[in-house]
């Protein structure tokens, strides 16, 4: 009877799992569980499931006293409160979560580009097996196990001749070793400087979240570069570009000169499928950095790219004029445009920007 | 599971405890301790103190809970006693051995007031064994009827557990069902009892007309009387269902209400508990102070660390009713009143507080006292009788929220407190619901009867209706619910506080109508649920 009571949790937390995945998209939309990722792991508030019984409308004390029989009427559907236990918690597996992800956008598989080294088998005979082909015969090993067994069976004396059985050979044989198939670096570029209000902030991290997510799906490694910038770039780690706060005037060429410098430093661009994601409000600090940004893409990063995600969120301050130069600089309408531009207006629109980037499985 | 006995340490403390506790008047069933690890802890409390009970989903989100809220050891479930004879304990492992001794100690007073009770003198004393084959019984039905189907009945039945009448089982009523009907209804019919005269003339005089027709309504009455099914209100749905219901839906297979009466059990195993939760821990409770400071078991290290654990147990927490903290005052209460004499007229007649404070007549007579409450009563009486003024006063009981009384006079407030406390143990809470008619509209139906009267509460809809489809599912046919709700109608006619509803689950619609006087329909309404 061991353990009886986890077949019940276990049905309990599918159901549970059932009913949430209804609701998941809501709630990926409000951008509720960011915050609460561990690790892996994402806890997902769900509902209390209550078994039904007849019992007293809740809310309502003792007596009716004397203006209360005049209410409104419509009790039993006025109560929400009970549905939702916000305070619970649920753990959802990260790739799961990105599995509804998939489904829910219907997001295509991004195809790498380029082939890539798969597997590799090392040249060297490293382990040892115990089958083989004869050529490859370990003697020692053999003689080895043979004299064990015959030791064993307890008829070994000293001097007597040890003769290998077949069981007791062994072969040199080769150890098959995986490299990654395929290496993916994505670059989070975001711009932090003051026209950015802490809600353009936030729209722009959720987005990272989901995107980290999706292309953590698709690459068996990736790795993640963050870079704020303001007038100057810099690279931070993860923490710091969810939590920072700072203010400042625009280069966006900055950021782009320095994820330049970082790609051409660590990343060959024949063994990495390269993503940069971009969050700016687009208010550039003036024309000729714009046009230097677009002499940096076009001589450093673009022939590298799979893909330059550029969000742009709408701002009170900004004037968002970079997504119209990047459309007036670039044919995006081509199949095989590197750059896919999106402009988010609200925390609801994340979901159709995220579609707009990955929409086209690159 | 693979459960732990004790270690011998704890043995020789144990036999000591029974042996100190037995002087003092205690009586037990045997008593076997069992120490856990935390996934057989989650298991038994997600259980409700069963190792094991029949597989249902339910029981894995309290589990569930369980082990997410208390995974940091924010709060313990110290104890896990079960009514059984022989009584079985849990212990966690990880408890410290201040925190044994006092569940053992804890645990002998529960044991005792399970044997003694007279509330728990019905209740099955080998329901481990019992619940083992329920489990045993609902998984062979899953093998046959495969587990949705199953899982669908368990939760049918778990959401009727509270439409059983906890009485019944001290009053053993006649339960009416259809077959008794029939039989019954094959027995010669009433004649009018006329004199016997043997003459026409005294015929004329004795058997007037007048008293002719008085004979005839009369049978005509009674028969209308006799005919109502059942003849009076009947509290246990449950069993009526499980007696009637197969006369009703053809369909119905016979498993299923195999499986409720199995369920019904359950209800009625665990009923006492519920109405003697306040007397219970407050009893252990008791018993564990008694045992462990007045006879010394903690021990000269364990003070500071009993003390810690009793005071977190008898811990009054904002807003939340502590059956413990209760439970244990009421008992010193009750001992201290009749030690020192405050009891019987002349004390009641007394009306200086003074007096009333420093009444002592060293009458000694508390112990035997609370062992006669310990026996006969139950939560509603302990307050109903010992929950008074003076014991307000001496801890400082005041109203205070919206649901309790802000009167201004101290003997008002009180008589609210007590009232709002009796309110939430009648009936357990639960609202009352009877079968008023199994053969509705005589079509069959069923009719069930919310006492609104009891309480002037009125009914969670929503859930009703739910609880009423699942009815429907057993019954086969149309279940329908007589309940109150506060007045929509604006008419002048209908000026009262709450109007009459019958909710109606039909096989495809949920229809409220409210009623008027004489069972007119004044207005019908399709619910959205």
């Amino acid at each position: 009877m061991s353990g009886s009571i986890d077949r019940d949790k276990q049905r309990f937390i599918d159901i549970t799992k059932d009913r949430t995945r209804k609701r998941l998209k809501d709630m990926l939309k409000r951008g509720e569980i960011i915050g609460k990722r561990d690790g892996k792991i994402v806890k997902v508030p769900y509902d209390v499931i209550e078994l039904p019984r007849i019992k007293y409308h809740s809310g309502e004390g003792g007596e009716g006293g004397e203006g209360d029989g005049s209410g409104d009427g419509d009790h039993g559907e006025k109560k929400p409160s009970d549905e939702i236990g916000e305070h619970e918690l649920e753990a959802f597996d990260l790739e799961e979560l990105a599995e509804e992800l998939l489904a829910e956008l219907e997001l295509p598989k991004i195809e790498p580009k380029g082939c890539r080294m798969i597997q590799s088998h090392n040249e060297k005979l490293k382990t040892i097996n115990r089958v083989g082909p004869q050529g490859r015969i370990h003697k020692k090993r053999t003689f080895k196990n043979a004299l064990k067994r015959s030791m064993a069976s307890g008829s070994h004396y000293p001097g007597k001749i040890v003769s290998p059985v077949r069981p007791d050979r062994r072969y040199r044989s080769f150890k098959p070793e995986f490299t990654p198939e395929m290496n993916a670096v994505i670059f989070y570029i975001m711009d932090v400087s003051g026209s950015m209000g802490q809600e353009q902030k936030e729209m722009v991290r959720t987005m990272s979240f989901w995107v980290d997510l999706w292309l953590s799906k698709n690459y068996k490694a990736i790795e993640s570069r963050y870079i704020i910038h303001d007038a100057a770039a810099k690279e931070v780690d993860r923490d710091t570009f969810f939590t920072t706060r700072e203010a400042g005037g625009t280069m966006i060429s900055s950021a782009y000169l320095k994820t330049a410098e970082i790609l051409q430093d660590n990343y060959k661009p024949e063994e990495w499928n390269i993503y940069i994601l971009q969050g700016s409000d687009g208010d550039n600090w003036s024309k000729e950095d714009t046009s230097l940004c677009f002499q940096i893409l076009n001589r450093d990063l673009l022939p590298h790219l799979n893909l330059l995600g550029y969000v742009q969120t709408r701002s009170p301050y900004g004037s968002g004029q970079y997504l119209q130069d990047i459309i007036d600089n670039y044919n995006l309408k081509d199949e095989n445009s590197k750059i896919l531009t999106t402009e988010i207006a609200d925390k609801a629109g994340i979901f159709d920007s995220i579609k707009d980037i990955f929409g086209k499985g690159k | 599971m693979n459960v732990e006995e004790l270690e011998p340490k704890y043995l020789r403390f144990q036999e000591e405890v029974e042996k100190v506790s037995k002087k003092h008047g205690l009586d037990f069933f045997e008593t076997v301790f069992y120490m856990t690890n935390w996934e057989d802890q989650i298991q038994i409390i997600g259980y409700g103190g069963f190792p094991r009970r029949p597989h249902h989903w339910k029981f894995g989100q309290d589990a569930y809970e369980f082990e997410q809220q208390n995974r940091y050891g924010v709060s313990r479930v110290y104890e896990m006693v079960i009514n059984n004879d022989p009584c079985y304990a849990y212990i966690h492992k990880s408890n410290s051995d201040t925190e044994i001794k006092f569940v053992i100690c804890h645990v002998y007073g529960h044991n005792d007031f399970f044997k003694n009770n007279i509330w728990f003198s019905k209740t099955n004393r080998d329901m481990v064994r019992e619940m083992n084959w329920h489990a045993e019984k609902v998984d062979r039905l899953e093998q046959r009827y495969g587990q949705p189907e199953v899982e669908k009945m368990v939760e049918i039945c778990m959401s009727l557990d509270n439409l059983i009448d906890p009485m019944s089982v001290f009053l053993n009523p006649d339960f009416e069902t259809i077959e008794k009907r029939v039989r019954e209804a094959e027995m010669p019919r009433e004649r009018p009892r006329l004199h016997n005269t043997g003459d026409r003339y005294l015929d004329s005089v004795l058997n007037t007309k007048e008293h002719r027709l008085k004979e005839m309504r009369r049978i005509h009455r009674e028969n209308k009387e006799g005919k109502r099914f059942p003849r009076n209100l009947q509290k246990d749905v449950v069993k009526f269902i499980i007696d009637n219901a197969k006369y009703r839906n053809h369909n119905l297979p016979d498993w299923k209400l195999d499986m409720l009466s199995l369920f019904r059990d359950e209800f009625y195993y665990f009923a006492p508990q519920r109405s003697t939760k306040i007397m219970n821990e407050g009893w252990a409770t008791y018993w564990h102070h008694k045992l462990m400071i007045e006879e010394g078991f903690v021990g000269d290290k364990g003070v500071f660390d009993f003390s810690k654990i009793h005071s977190g147990v008898t811990a009054m927490s904002n807003g939340q009713f502590n059956p413990y903290a209760l439970g244990l005052k009421m008992w010193e209460w009750i001992e201290h009143r009749w030690d020192t004499g405050k009891h019987g007229p002349e004390y009641d007649k007394c009306d200086d507080r003074l007096t009333k404070f420093n009444w002592d007549t060293k009458e000694m007579n508390g112990k035997e006292k609370i062992f006669h409450v310990r026996k006969y009563y139950n939560d509603i009486m302990l307050i109903d009788e010992f929950f008074d003024k003076d014991f307000c006063d001496a801890n400082k009981l005041f109203g205070y929220g919206q649901e309790l009384p802000q009167e201004l006079t101290r003997d008002k407030q009180i008589s609210g407190i007590k009232k709002y406390i009796l309110g939430k143990l009648y009936n357990s809470g639960e609202p009352i619901i009877f079968v008023k008619d199994g053969d509705f509209n005589n079509k069959g139906e069923l009719l069930l009867h919310h006492d609104f009267e009891f309480a002037y509460k009125t009914l969670d809809i929503k859930k009703t209706i739910q609880v009423m489809k699942n009815l429907r599912t057993i019954w086969g046919k149309d279940i329908s619910m007589d309940t109150k709700r506060p007045n929509t109608t604006k008419s002048k006619k209908n000026r009262g506080e709450y109007e009459h509803v019958r909710l109606m689950v039909t096989e495809s619609s949920v229809v409220s109508r409210i009623i008027g006087n004489n069972d007119s329909i004044l207005k019908e309404e399709d619910l959205d649920v």
